[in-house]
């Protein structure tokens, strides 16, 4: 794999394990945790979405999804930039780059994940660059999986 | 000791971006605080959903009318700032909390609960010592 982020659940969400590494997929991670909803379709056909601690912009020519963290919403200093300047604001550095089809096909396995109570789970990227998840029932059986992948 | 953004919008109700030294408005940004059903409604509130602890989440919208909009999940519409404050600073007080570092942005994300079992997501701005913003974290 690419890169993964290992997480444990805190009840109903997933939260990282790996404080001081932000590497792109945390940004993914911290959406997942308090902005994404299983109804929320506006994504998908909106090109800016903003929540409460985090943004989503898609870019509909490459059918990519950004997902970053709103700084502006932290630190009042930081202007919130307008949907003009809103694609010069992103890149690769400051959000999650994940592929459409990849995020819709994510979400069908990371809420049924969800619903099987583990508590560990890996969220991961691929040699295919996709990004992926699984859970496990142990921090142990988790680190072996990365071990051995 | 608080930025109280969370609360409402902190500067203009008619926010302009300056990243790029043009006059478009802006998505609405905090705006957590909804005391009575009435702080929220220059963002015209458009309810999207509630939750098994009956947070609601709201589409806010730039005032301007210019359909900016924005996600925001709401303390329940009975808690004071005042009221939301305490509660915050109850849950930060409690044991059962989880904190989970984000040392790029200085801060700290913090999990935590009221006495009624609220779940709660607090920034806490390491350097400055004080609470970057709050809201309620919608459970599906």
């Amino acid at each position: 794999m690419k890169q993964h982020i290992s997480l444990e659940r805190y009840n109903n969400h997933f939260y990282s394990l790996q404080p001081d590494t932000f590497e792109d997929l945390r940004y993914f991670v911290e959406f997942l945790s308090t902005d994404y909803r299983n109804h929320d379709q506006k994504l998908f056909n909106q090109a800016i979405s903003f929540y409460n601690s985090s943004f989503v912009y898609h870019d509909f020519s490459h059918d990519f999804l950004y997902i970053g963290f709103s700084e502006w919403e932290i630190k009042t200093e930081i202007p919130v930039p307008c949907d003009h300047a809103f694609p010069d604001y992103v890149h690769e550095m400051n959000s999650c780059k994940i592929d459409v089809e990849n995020f819709k096909n994510f979400v069908i396995k990371w809420t049924t994940l969800k619903k099987k109570l583990s508590p560990f789970a890996i969220i991961y990227r691929n040699d295919s660059d996709l990004i992926d998840c699984k859970a496990f029932n142990s921090k142990e059986e988790m680190e072996l999986f990365i071990k051995n992948y | 000791m608080f930025g109280f953004n969370f609360f409402k919008n902190k500067q203009s109700e008619f926010e302009l971006c300056s990243t790029h030294e043009c006059e478009h408005a802006t998505r609405p940004r905090g705006a957590h605080c909804n005391y009575q059903g009435i702080f929220l409604q220059p963002y015209q509130p458009k309810l999207l959903a509630t939750d098994i602890c009956n947070l609601k989440d709201f589409l806010l919208s730039n005032p301007s009318g210019s359909g900016l909009t924005k996600l925001s999940t709401v303390f329940p519409e009975e808690w004071s700032p005042a009221e939301i404050t305490t509660r915050v600073l109850e849950a930060i007080s409690s044991e059962n909390k989880k904190i989970v570092p984000m040392h790029r942005f200085g801060i700290l994300k913090i999990v935590a609960y009221t006495q009624d079992q609220i779940e709660i997501i607090i920034f806490y701005h390491i350097e400055k010592k004080s609470l970057a913003l709050f809201y309620p974290n919608f459970q599906e």
